[in-house]
This record gives C-alpha cells, sequence and structure tokens, in this order.
C-alpha cells in the first residue's frame, strides 16, 4: 500500500508492505543516517523523531507511519548550517565512531524541544535509550547541556 | 624528562576531521551506500557445539526463486587458516577454513546463502537440509586437556605456522612460560605468601555497527570489498589465501568503522562475501545481525588465574607465579598472543625479582575468543591488582604506599620485557617515560583516598579501591606503519594512511602530526585511510600502535615533505635553506622575508624543477613504550540486595604527549565505561549445550547513560623520546582497572573479596554469605 | 516484519476496532505502541489495526469526583511526566511508568498495550494492580468492567473475548489517609525487572486498615500478596508488621530460575524490595 508521511517536511508516498519495518523503508527510501545496530529496539541506533518524540525505527510498522510527521538528522541541519547540537558534539568530541550520533542527536533535540533547560540527569534520562559503546557518554551529555545553553540565549 | 615545548596544532583538542560528516548523518558507512542489483547473504549456523557434519543438501535451497548462490564445504577450497588479522606469518594457528566438516560451536558456520532479499536468503536457509553426527562437547575450559577429553581440532591440517608449541591432540591452542630466579626460593624467604584464584568472563565488544561487508565484481577480474574492519591489509592477504588468488585480485576499502574494540581485528566475514562475489559476479552485501555478533564474531577471552605472590613485611616483594588458563574457544584466534600479553603487559609493572609465569591456551566448543581491547592485560590486571591490595593489607601497609613502593621506574627494565614477546621472545627495552607517581598522587588526591571514609547509608556500605595500569604501544619488530604525503596547489595535503580509524580519531591525530611539522592547519591535511589500491601499507588498528607507530610514519614523512618545501622556498626566497621555516601556512626566512606554501606548490607543480612534493615514510620500533594509569572508584554496596553502585572513577594516565587531549579523555572515558560495564553486568550465559542464552541487548547489558557514574580523567603528560611528539598510546590502557579497582573498593566497603566477575547482585550477595 | 500484511486500517473508536476484530478474527493484528508487534512474524496476519488514531478520550488522562480516567492510548512517558498523576498513590504509577524500558520506548509504548500485552517483567501492571485500578473493555457484546484482581487473575488476553479490547483504565483515589509506593529492582536502569513492587496502604488514623501488596516480575502476571496484606491490616506500621509481611510475601512467591537470576535470590530480593516498599509507602502515607 502507500504509506503517506512528511519527512524532514516533505510530504511524499512510499509504496511498501504495512508490515515491513519502518527501518527498512527508511533506509531503502535513502535515510542512511536511521542506522541498524540491533533490529529489536535495544540500541537506539535507529532513533527518529515521530511527531516529535523520539522513538525506535525498528519498532515501528511502516503502516503505523501513515500521517505522521518523521525526523530524521539528514534534516537537523547542514555542511554551511549545522544545528547548534551537531557543532556542539563536534566540539566537545562526543563523536567517536558516530555509528550511534545521529539516534543520539535526535533524541537529544526532542528533550530539548520539550524542556530547554535540562539537567544533567534529565539528559541522562533522554538518552537513557542511545546505547554507546565509545564515549562512555561523558561528553555526549556535556554536549548537549552546553547545546541547551547556547539554544537559550 | 618532561621536554616543555610549545606545538601550534599537536596538544590540542581540535575537532575530529569526520565527526561533522559524522553528526550530519553523511553515508559515511559500508551499510550505506549498497549498489543496485546486490545481494543479501545469509549464514546457516550449527545448532551443535560439536558434531560433524555427514551430508549436506542445498538443492532445495538453490531452487528457490531469488537465490544467487548457496557455499558450503562442497564447494568451496579448503585453505587452513586464522581468522586473526595479524601480520604474518601469523602467530595463531591455522586451525580454521571457510567451511569444514565439522563444526565445533553453536553458531559455527555450515553453508551462506546470497539471495535477491534478506528474506529469501533467510528462507533458503531453512532449506538446508544437514544430517549431523553430534559429538560430546568440551564445555569447561579446566577439563579440555584432560585426558580422554574430545579433541576438538582432529583434522590433520591443523598447525602452528611459526615454532611455538600446539598440541591439538590435546586441545591445547597455545602455550607459553618463562621464568627468571628461583620463585620458591622468594616464596620461602616471604612473610606473607598468597595463593588466589582469578576467574573472568565471556564478553563481547558489542560494536554498534555489527560486522559488515560489501563486495563488488570490478573489471579485470577484481574485486573491491568494503569492510568495517581494523585491518585492511590483512584482509586483503587473507582472502587472498582463504580463495587461493593473487592479492592484486583484491581492492579493499575501509569506509568509516561503527566501532571495533579488537573484534574487527579479525578477517571475519570478507572470505564469504568475496566467494559470492566471484561466484554470482553481482554486488553482494553481508551484515551481522546482533544475535550473531554476540555468538559468531569474537569475544574476551575468559580465564582462570591462578596468582601466588610472596612479600616480606616491609613491603618488599619476593616472587610472583602467575598460572593462566585461557579459553580460546573453537578456534585459537589470538590464543597465543593474548596468554603472552597476560604477563607481558602486567609482570613488568612492579619489581619482581623471582618471575615465573605459564599461560596455556585451550580450545572448548564454545564461541571464539580473539582480540579484545585490553588484550590480556585486562585479565591479568584484574587478578594481579587485586592481589596487591590483599598483600598490602596483609603486611598492614597502604595499598596506594605499597604501589608507590614497588612499581617500575625511569630508567629501569625488566626481565619481562625480554622474555616475553607476541609468541616468541620479546625486546629487551627500558623505560624512557613513566609518570605513574604522578598518576597516583593526583588520583588519590582526586578521590580524596586519605580522607575519612564516607558514612553508610543503613545497609549500603561505602569504600574505596586502587590500581595501577600499564600497556604497550605497538608491537616491537613486528608492527609497521607507513604513510604518503603530497602537496597540492593550495597548500593543502593529503595524508594517504594505511592506519585505519576506526572511530577512535586516528585520523585527526595523525592529521595534527602532519600539520604540526607542516606548519598548517588541521583542515590543511586531507586524511585518507585506508584504502589498499591507494594508501601504503599498515598493519592497522590494533595492539595501541597507532598513534605511536603510524603517527612516527607520518612524521618522518611530514619532515621529509617539509624539507621539500624549504628547499623550493629557499630558492624562492634566496636564503639558505637552513634558514627557512615552516609557520602559519608560509615559508619563513630569517629575514623575515616568506612566501606563501601554495606559492611553493604552484612553482615546483608547473614553474620551476617540476614536480610533485611528496614523500613516503615507513616505521618499525624496537620497543614498545608503556603508558601507565592509576585508577580508583568509591563504591556503594547495597549488603541486602548485593548491588553494586559505582559512585566516582577517577582515571589518572601517563600516556605521553596527548596529541589530542579531548579525544585521549574520550578514548579513557569509553575503555573505562566498557571496563565498569563488563565488571558489574556483561557475560554469556550458556546453557548444558554450549548455547548462548543471552545473546541479545536485552539480556546482555551494558551501560547507558543512567547508568554512568561520575568520570574524572586526568592526563598526565611526559614525553616518551621514541614517539611522535613524545606520544605512547592510550586507548586500551582505561579498560584494565574497573575489574581490580571494583573488586578492591568493595573489600573496603564490606570485607569481602570478589574474585569471580563479574560482580552482579546475586554472586555478591553470596560473597556475602546471605544467599 | 509482517511478511504478509496487505493493509494497515485506521479505526476511530473503540466500536470500529471491535467489528474489524469480528470481521477478521486471527488474520488481524492489533498496533498500540508496536513495540510488541514489530517483532511478530506471523504468516496468518494479513491486516493490521492501528488503533493509535482513535479519537478522545482513548489518549485523555482526565479526573472526576475522586476517580482517574486512563485513556488505552496514552503513551507510557505521558503517564510518567503527568503532574497531576503525581499526586496518585504518591505518584506510584508515574514512578512505574518511568520504569519502563528507556525513553524512546517510553515515548512509543501505550497504557493499553501495556496493560493488555502484560509480559512477566512489566512494570504498570504492577502500580495499577496495588491501586485496585478497574478496566473498562469494549466488545461485541455490551461494555464491561473488570477489577484489576480479576483482569490480572491470568494473563489478560485470555480474560478478553474475542474482539473485546481495552478501552480505559480507571484509579480512584481514596479520601482518608493513604500512601503508595513502586520499586523496580534490576541489574541496570536499561534492564526488564529482576523484582518489581507495588503497594498502597489505607490507614485509619494511624492503624493500617487496607493494604495492597502487588509484586512483579516472578509469574506470569502481577500478582497479591494477600499473605502480605494480611501482616499489615489492623496493625501500626512499624518494624516488626513490615518485616513480617516482607517475609510473608517472599513464602507466597513463586518462581522459578531465569536467565536474569536464580530463583532463591529473586525469592530473598522479594523480601527486601517488598520491606522497602511497605516502608517508602508507609513515610509516603505520613504526609497526606
Amino acid at each position: 500500500m502507500d504509506i503517506h508521511v512528511n519527512i524532514n517536511g516533505q510530504a511524499v508516498a512510499w509504496r511498501a508492505n504495512p508490515g515491513e519495518n519502518l527501518l527498512d523503508v527508511l533506509r531503502r527510501e535513502g535515510f542512511a543516517s536511521v542506522k541498524r545496530g540491533c533490529n529489536q529496539g535495544d540500541c537506539g541506533a535507529c532513533t527518529i523523531l515521530v511527531d516529535g518524540t523520539a522513538q525506535r525505527a525498528c519498532l515501528l510498522l511502516a503502516g503505523q507511519a501513515e500521517g505522521r510527521s518523521l525526523v530524521t538528522v539528514e534534516a537537523l541541519g547542514t555542511p554551511a548550517e549545522p544545528h547548534v547540537l551537531q557543532q556542539a558534539v563536534v566540539e566537545h568530541g562526543a563523536v567517536q565512531c558516530g555509528f550511534c550520533t545521529p539516534g543520539m542527536l535526535l533524541s537529544a533535540k526532542a528533550l530539548l524541544d520539550e524542556n530547554p533547560s535540562p539537567t544533567y540527569a534529565d539528559v541522562c534520562a533522554a538518552l537513557d535509550g542511545n546505547l554507546c559503546r565509545c564515549t562512555g557518554y561523558k561528553k555526549i551529555i556535556e554536549a548537549v547541556l552546553d547545546a541547551s545553553g547556547r539554544l537559550r540565549k | 624528562m618532561t621536554r616543555k615545548r610549545s606545538f601550534k596544532v599537536v596538544g590540542h583538542s581540535v575537532a575530529k576531521v569526520d565527526s561533522m560528516a559524522l553528526a550530519l548523518g553523511g553515508p559515511l558507512f559500508c551499510a550505506d551506500r549498497l549498489p543496485r542489483g546486490c545481494l543479501y547473504v545469509r549464514v546457516l549456523r550449527s545448532p551443535h557445539a560439536h558434531a560433524r557434519i555427514l551430508s549436506i543438501d542445498t538443492s532445495r535451497a538453490e531452487s528457490v526463486e531469488g537465490v544467487a548462490a548457496v557455499i558450503h564445504h562442497g564447494n568451496v577450497p579448503r585453505v587452513m587458516r586464522t581468522t586473526a588479522g595479524q601480520g604474518a606469518p601469523e602467530p595463531s594457528p591455522y586451525d580454521f577454513t571457510t567451511f569444514d566438516r565439522k563444526v565445533r560451536f553453536v553458531g559455527d558456520r555450515v553453508a551462506a546463502v546470497a539471495a535477491e532479499t534478506e528474506a529469501v536468503a533467510e528462507k533458503a536457509l531453512s532449506l538446508i537440509r544437514v544430517e549431523y553426527q553430534v559429538l560430546e562437547p568440551v564445555l569447561d575450559p579446566r577439563r579440555a586437556m584432560e585426558k580422554g577429553a574430545p579433541r576438538i581440532h582432529d583434522e590433520p591440517d591443523a598447525r602452528a605456522v611459526i615454532p611455538v608449541p600446539y598440541e591439538p591432540e590435546r586441545n591445547l591452542a597455545a602455550h607459553v612460560d618463562m621464568q627468571v630466579g628461583d620463585v620458591e626460593n622468594g616464596f620461602k624467604q616471604a612473610d606473607v605468601v598468597l595463593d588466589r584464584e582469578y576467574v573472568c568472563q565471556y564478553a563481547q565488544h558489542t560494536p554498534i555497527e555489527t560486522h559488515c561487508a560489501l563486495g563488488e565484481p570490478l573489471f579485470n577480474g577484481r574485486i573491491r570489498i568494503t569492510t568495517s574492519t581494523q585491518v585492511p591489509f590483512h584482509v586483503r592477504r587473507i582472502v587472498a589465501q582463504a580463495l587461493e588468488i593473487p592479492v592484486s585480485r583484491i581492492h579493499v576499502v575501509k569506509p568509516r568503522i561503527g566501532g571495533g574494540f579488537g573484534a574487527k581485528q579479525e578477517v571475519l566475514i570478507e572470505d564469504i562475501v568475496a566467494l559470492l562475489t566471484l561466484r554470482t559476479g553481482r554486488p553482494v552485501y553481508f551484515e551481522l545481525s546482533r544475535g550473531e555478533e554476540f555468538i559468531s564474531s569474537r569475544t574476551r577471552h575468559s580465564m582462570v588465574i591462578k596468582l601466588k605472590t610472596g612479600v616480606l613485611k616491609n613491603g618488599t616483594l619476593t616472587a610472583v607465579d602467575l598460572d593462566v588458563l585461557s579459553n580460546t574457544g573453537a578456534y585459537g584466534s589470538h590464543a597465543l598472543t593474548v596468554a603472552c600479553n597476560c604477563g607481558s603487559k602486567v609482570l613488568p609493572l612492579y619489581r619482581w625479582p623471582r618471575i615465573r609465569f605459564a599461560a596455556d591456551a585451550v580450545y572448548t566448543n564454545l564461541p571464539v575468543a580473539g582480540a579484545y581491547r585490553g588484550y590480556g592485560a585486562t585479565q591479568a590486571s584484574f587478578a594481579m591488582e587485586i592481589q596487591l591490595d590483599e598483600m598490602a593489607r596483609a603486611i598492614g601497609m597502604d595499598p596506594v604506599d605499597f604501589r608507590l613502593m614497588n612499581h617500575i621506574r625511569k630508567g629501569e627494565t625488566s626481565p619481562v620485557f625480554a622474555a616475553l614477546g607476541e609468541g616468541g621472545e620479546g625486546v629487551e627495552q627500558k623505560i624512557d617515560s613513566i609518570g605513574l607517581q604522578r598518576c597516583i598522587q593526583l588520583g588519590t588526591k582526586a578521590i580524596g583516598w586519605k580522607r575519612k571514609r564516607r558514612a553508610d547509608r543503613g545497609p549500603v556500605k561505602r569504600g574505596l579501591g586502587m590500581a595501577c595500569l600499564m600497556q604497550g604501544s605497538s608491537i616491537p619488530g613486528v608492527d609497521m606503519g607507513s604513510a604518503f604525503i603530497k602537496m597540492n596547489e593550495d597548500g593543502s595535503f593529503n595524508l594517504l594512511v594505511g592506519a585505519a580509524d576506526l572511530g577512535t580519531g586516528s585520523d585527526t591525530v595523525l592529521a595534527q602530526i602532519a600539520a604540526e611539522v607542516l606548519g598548517v592547519e588541521v583542515s590543511k591535511i586531507l586524511v585518507r585511510s585506508s584504502d589498499t589500491d591507494v594508501t601504503p601499507f599498515d598493519v592497522g588498528a590494533y595492539a595501541s600502535s597507532t598513534t605511536y607507530l603510524s603517527g612516527e610514519a607520518v612524521r618522518k614523512a611530514a619532515a621529509d615533505v617539509a624539507a621539500q618545501i624549504r628547499k623550493e622556498a629557499a630558492g624562492m626566497l634566496d636564503v639558505p635553506v637552513r634558514s627557512v621555516r615552516l609557520k602559519d601556512g608560509r615559508a619563513v626566512a630569517q629575514n623575515g622575508e616568506s612566501v606563501t606554501l601554495s606559492a611553493v606548490a604552484l612553482r615546483s607543480l608547473y614553474e620551476e624543477n617540476q614536480r610533485q612534493i611528496a614523500a613516503t615514510a615507513s616505521h618499525i620500533t624496537k620497543k614498545s613504550p608503556p603508558p601507565f594509569s592509576a585508577h580508583f572508584a568509591e563504591v556503594e554496596v547495597d549488603t541486602e540486595t548485593g548491588l553494586i553502585r559505582v559512585i566516582r572513577y577517577v582515571a589518572a594516565v601517563d600516556c605521553g604527549t596527548a596529541i589530542n587531549p579531548a579525544l585521549a579523555e574520550g578514548q579513557v572515558e569509553g575503555a573505562v565505561l566498557n571496563g565498569i560495564s563488563y565488571a558489574l553486568c556483561e557475560e554469556f550465559l550458556f546453557d548444558q549445550k554450549g548455547r548462548m542464552r543471552n545473546n541479545s541487548f536485552r539480556e546482555y547489558k551494558i551501560f547507558c547513560t543512567r547508568d554512568l557514574p561520575e568520570i574524572q580523567t586526568i592526563l598526565v603528560p611526559t614525553y616518551e623520546p621514541t614517539g611522535p611528539f613524545g606520544a605512547k598510546s592510550v586507548s586500551e590502557i582505561g579498560i584494565n582497572g574497573p575489574l581490580p579497582v571494583i573488586s578492591n573498593a568493595v573489600f573496603d566497603a564490606v570485607g569481602v573479596r570478589l574474585r569471580e566477575a563479574p560482580y552482579t547482585p546475586e554472586r555478591v550477595l553470596s560473597a556475602l554469605g546471605k544467599l | 516484519m509482517i511478511e504478509n500484511a496487505k493493509v494497515c486500517l485506521y479505526p476511530k473508536n473503540p466500536g470500529e476496532v471491535v467489528r474489524i476484530l469480528e470481521q477478521e478474527g486471527r488474520r488481524a493484528l492489533i498496533l498500540a505502541g508496536g513495540t510488541t508487534a514489530s517483532q511478530v512474524r506471523d504468516p496468518g496476519v494479513t491486516t493490521l489495526v492501528d488503533i493509535t488514531r482513535m479519537a478522545p478520550p482513548t489518549d485523555a488522562l482526565t479526573h472526576e469526583d475522586g476517580e482517574w480516567f486512563l485513556g488505552c492510548n496514552l503513551r507510557i512517558q505521558q503517564l510518567a511526566a503527568h503532574a497531576g498523576l503525581k499526586q496518585v498513590f504518591c505518584g506510584m504509577l508515574c514512578d512505574a511508568a518511568l520504569s519502563v524500558g528507556s525513553r524512546p520506548i517510553r515515548n512509543a509504548v501505550t497504557l493499553g498495550g501495556n496493560a493488555v500485552s502484560v509480559f512477566r517483567w512489566s512494570d504498570p501492571p504492577v502500580a495499577l494492580l496495588a491501586m485496585d485500578a478497574s478496566f473498562d473493555l469494549v466488545g461485541p457484546e455490551r461494555e464491561r468492567t473488570l477489577t484489576a484482581d480479576r483482569f490480572y487473575s491470568r494473563h489478560p488476553r485470555r480474560i478478553l473475548k474475542p474482539a473485546e479490547i481495552l478501552k480505559r483504565i480507571r484509579v480512584g483515589v481514596p479520601s482518608g489517609r493513604h500512601g503508595g509506593a513502586f520499586f523496580k529492582f534490576a541489574r541496570t536502569a536499561f534492564d526488564l525487572a529482576v523484582v518489581d513492587v507495588a503497594v498502597c496502604l489505607w490507614f485509619d488514623s494511624d492503624i493500617c486498615s487496607r493494604a495492597r501488596v502487588a509484586i512483579g516480575a516472578t509469574r506470569n502476571v502481577p500478582w497479591l500478596s494477600t499473605r502480605a496484606a494480611r501482616m499489615l491490616v489492623g496493625k501500626r506500621l512499624e518494624g516488626k508488621s513490615i518485616r513480617a509481611a516482607a517475609r510473608a510475601a517472599r513464602e507466597e512467591t513463586k518462581t522459578a530460575d531465569d536467565i536474569r537470576t536464580g530463583r532463591e535470590y529473586r525469592e530473598q530480593m522479594v523480601e527486601v524490595i517488598v520491606r522497602r516498599t511497605i516502608e517508602r509507602a508507609g513515610d509516603n502515607a505520613l504526609g497526606v
């Protein structure tokens, strides 16, 4: 069937089996920033925004995306104008292998959209579904806190 | 000696060169740009821990629409080799072939299918009929060498290719031993002798990107393999070996890597991809599922370590006897070298006058061990540092003072360096840089070691623990790294390196080294790593070698290019060469006159004395200078539930000059959290038939943000004269601390010694005698 | 991947869902948050039924006359963060909601999905059972309401009749002195529970007049330790009665080894966590 979604601000219709995992559809449609790390909802590498909330693409079926507004990291910033969060993770050395980064950034964006002044604990709670094996999380959390400060200004 | 020199680029936390592209979500990984018409691979895996394949029928699978090829032991070459991505000839035994007639662990390869979709490939797998003769498995490493134990490698062509002990008839994959002095006499002299056993567990690296590789047919019968690997040149060599085709037919490209930690120092899936690419003439993509990553990738060697030590009441060490039983699983990947590192990366840290060390690596019918960050030092430090804590307390000394008294000093050597190498003998070396004393001092202060212990909260008790660590920096006399640099019209440079950045930031560190020498900003250095058709050879990212070894190759190549530029500029400025310095993108003469590097490049490319300013350099090393580290932790132990919570963790590390302090800190923080997670909850659980029961992140827990303790990293600068700008390694050492540090802190809190990891609540409560 | 799914339907109200389920029977698969359904591999399923598009009040959280109405389509994260709900039984349902998985999971999972597709380790159902919630069901016949005790007397999927769905959950707020607490004990923050305990206590001055001690992660569905409750009722809440209640809960626990812990350890944890949760519920009550 045709699945109608708004992806990164654009209205599109995807030909898909409604029972396919949304992650597979997104990758097939070229949204390579949505990563497959476990396919079981445990690692968070495929985190996207669904109507503004961070969710796992691998735990959604294509049919569930109908009529929803989806955001991937492709829409967060551009090389000329990166998002403050992207700037912050780069400056804080919070990107190591970078495989978890897109999902991490979207969880962080959802947090800052909802709570512009998060505490350290708020950031930890918002990112608890995004596993990272490289950084020990410290610099990622610091980057998100720094970005929240810059966004408030 | 700390050589104070101000650097423009080195020593600064410049942004990682690939980090913005990654943060923008660019298609930089292997899976991100699969060509049209790509076939997908799935592998049929053994349901038995130990069995012979009596017959295999793939006819029904082959007839499924969309199946392009099915391969198995009957239709691929049998070439015995190792999957370990090591220098040739490898120290790991040749006990593996693409598909064998025998399976040796649950998850071992039986057959592979390439099909139009993963779903079709899965369906085809389900139609392959295999008749097994199930054999008795060996599931307990302690019984692997017993008389009458089933023999796992009974194939006649399994062998060692360097002269080392290898006795598959008694399941011995590797053995190493050494002795210095009369150990028994040392124990006789001692006031206190401790003899303890330590057990540490299977664990997996869990890179968030699993192993994946893409094969593509090229012209002239060549194939390109784009693969998530730490060792692109070893992939090329070993795939050529496995397929019995020349190296020249294989082109290996390493894109961005989603983490490796040693798991990708292994040629694990590329052979299948290459075979299927050649057989089908089509692009072929293979990605391990998370479940397969746990079961069929590589793991940390689980070990049983017996440690006997003697000490005088005044704190003087008299003797050490370290006896290691290492479980290498079904194949001997890294079996020997990990065993060697148990001694060579741990015993030199203290001044033992008498040393005995022996390690056996045994085969079992369990998942295959391999390289994992820390590489034996993790396991042996666990035993040694807990025992040192116990020794210090036994003679009434503060564990910090005990270590300060006994650790190796600058200018000293250890007989272990010469006796133990990576498989064979080692290389004699003395310590030219060590900041351990300073690490201990700063760490002691940061954690508040001398202050009164914080009050307990009811059943929750608090304690402090510490440990000291060392590692190495590359494999002396074995590893080689090289670099090629050429200059472009705008004063930028292409830096081509075989060194494999797997997310660690080595591209950035190497760019900083080149930029420092060439007097330019990092943005002027365009790094390409690694592409076997384009970049010069490098053994790859392992053995804590890239910054120290490949970095020195880069420094040498950059120095050569700088000399060429200075010569050219001297001609342009009409001044002697020696008066020209490179600075801020210009060649500057002593008299203040200067030309831009761009002008130099344009002249050499288009005008005068035309040629490409470029240089290549290689580097090997005669030593492996250890980084040193002191780790401290404060923990809480809930004596009713057994739950341990790490509250604060301090890691002070001497990595020589930190070329990029932020990236160095990141290496430490990542390693420490991985280590804490390993110490507290990571383990493989097997059923009675050798099947892993918890091969998912749902049941195999790794720490998330909400588990994170406060981690403080303290970089203690020293200057290693043989490293680029004084640098040593930093990426592995940090993972060795948490196992002993947390155990020591738990003892401090509740008076119980944990010598078996992980320290799960259940195990802790049991140790407390409450279960 | 539901490989044979042909269509996904988006019913606008519970009645429509019921009609679709009546028609399609086992060919239909309900999608709420999707976290469970997306892992299903059932070749017999051809029709997906996304019930999250049902009109309000299925996604509303309201209260009236001392009772809270929780629509089945509320996301777990909405429960976790709801200011009003934090006042109900001292916020124990918020705590239970916050214990679910990780943030992206909480954003997806619905209350109804969590309550009906209950797993051994599910957290919110334990709190709902302790709070004595009511479950409003809609089916082909008349609507009916089940008590929590009945709803979790076995797996809710076996309680629901064919084509019947959970529409909303109701939680009554007692007028007198009362307290509640929820505690999840797990190995890491993002792990399934080793033991979940939820306790609600009602008081008549300082005498405990009613107690509900619910325990999760030890059986297929959460259960009430009636013996623990009996040790508390009619007494002042003090160390001795609390310890006796915790011991009683342990004795009543029938569980088995699983991949996370052994049976004996888990039973011992029931005692520890029940004791701590009763203490916390008691402390919470003192403030009211």
